[in-house]
């Protein structure tokens, strides 16, 4: 369909529905009241009884809405990009709807509060409802159910080869039993987890890179049982648990498949199972005791271990980069790892007067994560002849960090307080490997070791000048690392933070912040240590927000925040001509948003929404390609979305929505895309037209 | 010539005088010396005279807009329960015994929390509210603190009733009069995220870059992955399942244990590489290109099986050897391949 008769659609349909509500309205104009001479909202009702007690049924007080309708879409430019950044579409669409009864009384009654609530199902990628249903001193239920539509690709991550289109659905259960009790609860849940649907990847086979398909399948499943218990003004909470999960995602390819390697090999077929099983049984212990005005104690067990399980079956055909055909290629595999972990923690806070308060907090993590496989690879190619290896694998990773945090906390009086912290850890790695060809019964093992040390100091003061009108917080962090396992961890770093609330009117507010981070990690070349190599982060926030509502008829709200990052890291790059050499990682983020939302009721009927949002990063500006062995990965982009929706109330029970919504992204920079450039701009527009119905409104 | 020590210096020079001037004011401030429990002092639950107690209707009589949202809260309804028939019940359960100050009709007969602190104000929550497993914590968490307090985000009189107005259409609203959500039977202030971004605006920028979790739209909250009273993680993280980084619940591929695992995942976690709010760059990583995440460590700065240096035929002036994942897809972790190919 084109353009312009999209647009036609939408307009006549928008106009129909319009007219249909109208008429509906009409019906039902007899019911509905004229809005009072002082200008408050029309109210009505449908009969007397109603007019009485609108929103009481069966005992208790009902709130709900349902909001539905559809959506149209045209959409310009990339629909890749676009999907992968909105994936809104056309059509039939369920938006914020809820329904909730509660009743004061709850003798007899099954329930005393009971909400179902939901959005985003239909049209939208991304869809929720919330049930929470509960009777004062006997029970709580809680849960929550999400899906989302996941699709992924991109021009310029993985050459564009790494695509999914995956629907993702979970699920939370919770159930309390006697939660209002104060000696004893009990507590139980369970919780799903699936991720299913089409994809691609890549498989790199013999110096050769090709793109395959997927099938993804990833289910998980976790059970929970506990209780609280109180004595004494001891309070303990026990968890007992059962994780359980698997992967059942397969590849393949569906015909000949030529490698990226111009001249390489190729595929005339290709199949991998490898389904992953796993459990975890997991046990959490806490304890809590306050004397009040004096101490604090709270602590924290947990162990829980980790098992999976795995087999491998790949089987390939086709021909090698010497170009003689492979007959068959086969992989056998099979192996598990196990990990055990322990975590314990345990704070203590001593309350000298009312106004200082000094604590502790010790934590203790160690875990070993083991496994291992067999992998036997039979080939039958013609040239070179057929061979068969197999191999045994063992890896160990032994991982412990023991961390202290001490802190002071004092109220200076009500206008200011203060803090003052120390933290420390100590973290250790070990790694070990075994390796041993099983056919010539050679082996080789390594031992590796990482340690690393932080010391970290903490400050900051909250002040209220004016009371509760004006907020301030300020929060400092200093400290340093030795020898910091990933070079974007910390290593000398220092940052501050300010943010500041003030509400000189309860209709006002205005917030500012401001965060600064500077992070200096250099490192040595294991190779040759006369290379000092440099890791450089420093960032820089601020944002402002302010909201004001002087009425009932209008609010405004608007803000702006600006990151600064620049991050220039000393690496080694391999380039084809001049092998490796030290070059330089520099990512400039220059990101700014800013939005504004107006909400407005010009008449007791109408209420109309506009908003505007902008994310606009600058990036390294005009640089796409840095000087020789310098690698600049960020490009000018904007991201922009403004919108516009009306709601006007036909009757007391039902709101007739209409909107328009835009998005636009644009990038500076065609993105390289197999030997050429492809662009990633999109522009979509978005009307939107639907109902809502509202059972036991109140005005 | 001013250097960059030098404006530090000044910084801080300028911020030790403010903080002294303020120690200063607050030593000669009036409410130092009163203590602090005598100026709010938690409510005792337990009545010394019963007779004291009046009961929540007769509040009702004078605090007539109040009553009405605390009537449909947990609290109004404890007074229902037997496990708390010997505890003050209603509106006296946090404001004491009402006798004098109906009788007087005198606001200082009675325990106000208007010009309490947050910590006074949340001591009075917890003497009930404290034990329960996340909220042990609080009394060290950084909103305590920082002075945020239990009523800067709930509401103890029930949630207050936004008018219903036209909304975005993609996020959704606030809990309104005519459509409610989890705020109500939470008794917070609003609902999640607005709730919380209120505070922390820089959240609300992260989220809405092009790649980010769907907070903003409402599939989930922050408080999926933050414990906002307090924990033993740092930013008051969860954890999930077996202790792994709160990612691992949904993110259930990446779990593990691998044969082979890549030991950021498992030593400094998920964040190392990716941007957790929400980020410009695909998949919510810190960098646009993957190759500068790989290559800012595997820079043989750390021994060969911890962080191994990139061979020379990794050439990243070609394409093919310059997008790291290609190859390299299992990324997370891998059970039969030592280099993550499969």
């Amino acid at each position: 369909m084109s353009v312009h008769k999209l647009q036609k659609t939408a307009v006549a349909s928008l106009i129909a529905f319009s007219l249909v509500l109208f008429l509906c309205a009409g019906l039902t104009a007899q019911e509905v009241t004229v809005s009072s001479t002082d200008g408050s909202p029309a109210s009505g009702g449908s009969s007397a009884a109603a007019q009485d007690d609108p929103d009481i049924a069966g005992g208790y007080k009902i709130k709900s809405s349902i909001e539905f309708g559809v959506r149209f879409r045209e959409l310009d430019g990339n629909e890749d990009k676009y999907r992968s950044d909105l994936n809104y579409k056309a059509g039939p669409r369920l938006f914020d709807s809820s329904f909730y009864a509660t009743s004061e009384e709850t003798d007899g009654k099954p329930f005393d509060s009971f909400l179902v609530k939901s959005s985003g199902w239909g049209g939208d990628p991304n869809g929720y409802a919330r049930i929470n249903i509960g009777k004062i001193g006997w029970y709580e239920f809680n849960s929550m159910i999400r899906r989302f539509k996941y699709f992924n690709s991109l021009a310029n991550f993985a050459l564009g080869e790494h695509t999914q289109n995956t629907v993702h659905n979970m699920g939370d259960f919770n159930l309390t039993l006697l939660p209002q009790n104060r000696n004893f609860k009990i507590r139980t849940g369970f919780s799903f987890d699936r991720n299913s649907g089409p994809g691609t990847t890549t498989f790199d086979y013999d110096r050769d890179e090709f793109p395959i398909h997927f099938d993804y399948d990833t289910k998980s499943y976790d059970f929970r049982v506990g209780g609280d218990l109180s004595f004494g003004g001891f309070n303990f909470s026990l968890t007992e648990g059962y994780r359980k999960f698997e992967d059942k995602t397969t590849w393949f390819i569906e015909g000949f498949e030529q490698g990226e390697n111009p001249g390489g090999a190729s595929l005339d077929s290709f199949n991998r199972m490898m389904p992953i099983d796993g459990k975890t049984w997991y046990h959490k212990l806490t304890g809590h005791k306050y004397w009040e005005g004096v101490a604090e104690v709270s602590g924290r067990f947990i162990y829980s271990e980790t098992e999976t399980e795995f087999e491998l079956d790949e089987i390939l055909t086709g021909t090698n980069r010497q170009g003689n055909p492979i007959i068959s290629d086969e992989y056998f595999a099979n192996g598990d790892s196990s990990h055990p972990n322990g975590n314990g923690d345990i704070g203590v806070t001593f309350f000298l007067g009312d106004r200082v308060q000094i604590s502790n907090t010790f934590s203790v993590t160690s875990y070993r994560i083991s496994g291992g496989n067999i992998l036997n690879n039979p080939t039958i190619i013609t040239m070179p002849p057929a061979s068969v290896s197999e191999d045994l694998v063992w890896r160990f990773t032994d991982y412990e960090r023991y961390m202290n945090t001490l802190e002071g906390n004092v109220d200076v009086n009500k206008f200011l307080n203060f803090f003052l912290g120390y933290r420390y850890t100590d973290r250790k790695v070990e790694l070990r490997g075994l390796d041993e060809d099983l056919q010539s019964t050679s082996s080789s093992t390594f031992l590796e070791e990482g340690e690393n040390t932080t010391n970290t100091f903490l400050a900051g003061f909250q002040a209220k000048p004016f009371g509760r009108k004006w907020r301030i917080n300020f929060d400092m962090e200093a400290g340093d690392s030795d020898n910091p396992f990933t070079r974007l961890s910390n290593n000398e770093y220092w940052q501050f933070a300010v943010k500041n609330h003030f509400a000189p009117i309860d209709e006002l507010s205005v917030s500012v912040s401001f965060e600064t981070k500077d992070n200096s990690n250099p490192g040595l070349s294991v190779s040759d240590p006369s290379d000092i190599l440099v890791a450089d982060v420093k960032s820089t926030h601020f944002g402002v927000a302010m909201s004001y509502m002087p009425n009932s008829t209008v609010s405004v709200n608007g803000g702006y925040n600006f990151t600064y990052l620049n991050a220039e890291t000393d690496i080694i790059i391999p380039t084809r001509n001049f092998g490796n050499g030290i070059g330089m990682s520099i990512y400039d983020l220059r990101s700014h948003y800013g939005y504004f939302d107006v909400w407005f009721r010009p008449h007791p009927r109408v209420s109309i929404f506009g908003a505007y949002r902008i994310s606009k990063d600058t990036g390294s500006g005009d640089d796409f390609i840095g000087p020789s062995r310098t690698i600049i990965g960020s490009y000018p982009l904007s991201f922009q979305s403004p919108e516009v929706r009306g709601a006007v109330r036909l009757t007391d029970n039902i709101d007739w929505n209409f909107g328009y919504q835009y998005y636009r992204y644009d990038e500076k920079f065609d993105v390289p895309f197999h030997g050429g450039f492809v662009s990633q701009d999109y522009s979509a527009h978005l009307p939107y037209t639907s109902v809502t119905i509202y059972f036991g409104r109140r005005d | 010539m001013i250097t960059k020590k030098r404006v530090k210096a000044m910084f801080f020079g300028v911020f030790a005088t403010i903080l002294a001037a303020w120690l200063v004011y607050g030593l000669q401030s009036p409410t130092i010396g009163t203590p602090v429990a005598e100026a709010v002092g938690p409510p005792e639950i337990t009545p010394a005279n019963q007779d004291d107690y009046i009961g929540s209707e007769t509040c009702k009589a004078c605090h007539e807009d109040q009553f009405k949202g605390f009537a449909e809260t947990k609290h109004a309804k404890l007074a229902l329960l037997d496990d708390w028939k010997d505890k003050a019940q209603g509106c006296e359960s946090c404001h004491g015994p009402g006798r004098v100050h109906v009788e007087e009709a005198d606001p200082t007969k009675i325990i106000s929390f208007k010009d309490k602190s947050p910590k006074q104000i949340s001591d009075n929550c917890l003497t009930c509210h404290a034990g329960k497993e996340d909220h042990n914590q609080y009394r060290r968490s950084e909103h305590y603190r920082n002075n945020i307090g239990c009523t800067d985000c709930h509401s103890p009189h029930g949630t207050a009733q936004h008018p219903t107005q036209a909304r975005s259409i993609t996020y959704p609203a606030k809990d309104t009069e005519d459509n409610p959500g989890l705020a109500m039977p939470k008794m917070l202030k609003a609902s999640e995220p607005q709730l919380c971004l209120s505070c922390h605006q820089q959240a609300k920028a992260q989220f809405s870059q092009p790649f980010h979790h769907k907070v903003l739209e409402g599939q989930m909250n922050c408080s999926d992955c933050h414990n906002s009273h307090g924990g033993f993680e740092i930013k008051n993280a969860r954890l999930a399942v077996g202790a792994d980084a709160v990612c691992i619940k949904c993110h259930t591929d990446k779990q593990g244990p691998f044969v082979y695992e890549h030991l950021p995942i498992t030593v400094e976690g998920c964040a190392t590489c990716h941007n957790t709010h929400g980020s410009t760059n695909a998949k919510m990583l810190k960098r646009n290109q993957v190759r500068q995440l790989c290559l800012e460590c595997h820079t043989e700065i750390l021994q060969p099986e911890l962080a191994p240096g990139v061979p020379g035929f990794h050439r990243q002036d070609e394409a093919r050897t310059a997008n790291c994942t290609v190859c390299h897809v299992r990324i997370h972790g891998s059970n039969t391949h030592p280099a993550f190919f499969r």
